[in-house]
């Protein structure tokens, strides 16, 4: 079985979880015998079993791959639909339905819509997103599967530690994230708060409000734009009093995986996404403008984390490689 | 001046013209002193001072993405279809177009690349 992986976006431009994802699952897939390549678009020559595209592919993907005998096996990550509300997902899939119906196919194959219906499997990485796939795009529900993010040995390996005083949260610094908004609400809850990221620019107007915001609190607000091995990043989970991630929106955070592999405590946004992979045995904060809400929130968690239990385990990368095996392996009917 | 080529159609899919096209501009290109690559999508070491964005046209946030990194972006769609159809028709594509782009959601206009 040789399987090559396709993405829209190149690496270079846009660091973030999706690479991690990729990268992981890549190598995960390799150390169980599966052959794996990126896809080299310019090379006419390539060959393989099934593409495995992250993202939206191109109008007119499928219908090529499928030409050359191959299948296509399609991942999305849809953590903005996920986070909207019920009455903007009812009335985002009346529209679709109608434009199906109505537009002209240069449209409708520009929006990919069109391609929710001829791959020949779908991967959401929870059981919401999987829904949202059969609900609003009215993907198959027989060739939707779920596959969630992994986590690196390296954080179910690191040894329990006594904990500091630091929430602490590692995302890229970008107005999704809404660090600057957990960093204010920080300062006014006076919980000592660890950032650990990096702008996907430092001319980006969010990213100065945020450093300039850590240079006005600097004993609550700490900034670490390094680059930290996974082994630090474990051990920095082990220490942390606790893990904050108040997102706009996510698909399923790695990080969040990654503390939660470390046993630390966990205060994410009140979102699907969150209740889809931890259930109960995290805390949860409103998405909100209110900064005294938020803050409230931060405080009550830091008081309360010491006495809270660990989250469950995520699943390793090899787990979820042997799950895409699976997914391979049913679509490829059985080789 | 390095320039990377990128386009979101494998050529093991689709050869043909374009992709003769492809490869002989990049030639001339390196022939006259410039130097061409081709985005590799999952080396995130790769750099370029020029995407050359062929066959199509990227996402608002791939430019936004490509000049954070101060990259510039040139986009070379091939407007086939659009260029044969008739002159009434392409009015009421306008129409529609800069009409659809006061009413809908970001999202949609996103991914319609109307902005791009």
């Amino acid at each position: 079985m040789k399987v090559l992986f396709d993405h829209y976006l190149p690496f270079a431009l846009a660091h973030g979880g999706e690479q991690i994802q990729i990268e992981q699952t890549k190598s995960s897939l390799e150390r169980l015998g599966v052959e794996v390549e990126f896809l080299r678009w310019w090379d006419a020559s390539q060959r393989g079993d099934i593409i495995h595209y992250f993202g939206p592919p191109a109008a007119a993907y499928s219908g090529l791959v499928q030409q050359k005998g191959m299948k296509l096996v399609v991942s999305r990550l849809m953590g903005s639909l996920g986070a909207r509300p019920a009455w903007k997902r009812a009335l985002q899939k009346c529209a679709i339905g109608a434009a199906l119906r109505t537009l002209p196919e240069s449209v409708i194959s520009r929006t990919g819509w069109a391609e929710w219906k001829t791959a020949d499997a779908y991967v959401a990485v929870t059981t919401w997103e999987a829904e949202l796939m059969t609900d609003i795009f009215q993907a198959p529900r027989g060739r939707v599967h779920v596959v969630p993010n992994g986590v690196s040995d390296f954080f179910f390996g690191q040894p329990p530690e006594p904990r500091n005083e630091w929430l602490v949260t590692t995302a890229s610094i970008l107005p999704v994230k809404r660090l600057v908004e957990t960093a204010e609400a920080a300062a006014v809850a006076q919980t000592p708060y660890w950032i650990i990221g990096r702008p996907f620019s430092e001319a980006d107007a969010y990213y100065r409000k945020f450093a300039a915001l850590c240079r006005q609190h600097p004993k609550i607000l700490r900034y670490d734009n390094s680059m930290h091995p996974q082994n630090e990043l474990a051990r920095f989970y082990r220490q942390a009093r606790g893990f904050v991630l108040l997102s706009r929106w996510e698909t399923q955070s790695l990080s969040a995986l990654e503390a939660a592999a470390c046993e630390c405590p966990l205060l994410l946004s009140d979102l699907p996404w969150a209740h889809a992979t931890f259930g109960g045995a995290v805390r949860f904060c409103p998405v909100t403008k209110s900064t005294g809400t938020t803050a409230g929130a931060l405080r009550e968690f830091y008081d309360a984390a010491p006495l809270l239990k660990p989250p469950p385990k995520p699943a390793t990368w090899m787990e979820v490689a042997q799950k895409f095996q699976n997914v391979y392996k049913a679509v490829l009917g059985g080789k | 001046m390095k320039v990377i080529f990128d386009h979101h159609m494998p050529f093991a899919l689709t050869p043909g013209g374009f992709q003769q096209q492809l490869a002989q501009t990049k030639t001339a290109l390196e022939q006259a002193g410039v130097e061409v690559d081709y985005v590799r999508w999952w080396d995130a070491a790769q750099r370029g001072d020029i995407i050359h964005f062929i066959g199509g046209r990227p996402t608002v946030d791939y430019i936004a993405f490509a000049h954070g990194q101060g990259c510039k972006v040139i986009v070379a769609e091939l407007l086939t279809a659009t260029g044969s159809r008739s002159r009434g028709y392409l009015a009421l594509q306008k129409f529609f177009t800069g009409v659809f782009r006061k009413i809908l959601p970001a999202t949609f206009a996103t991914r319609m690349a109307w902005d791009s």
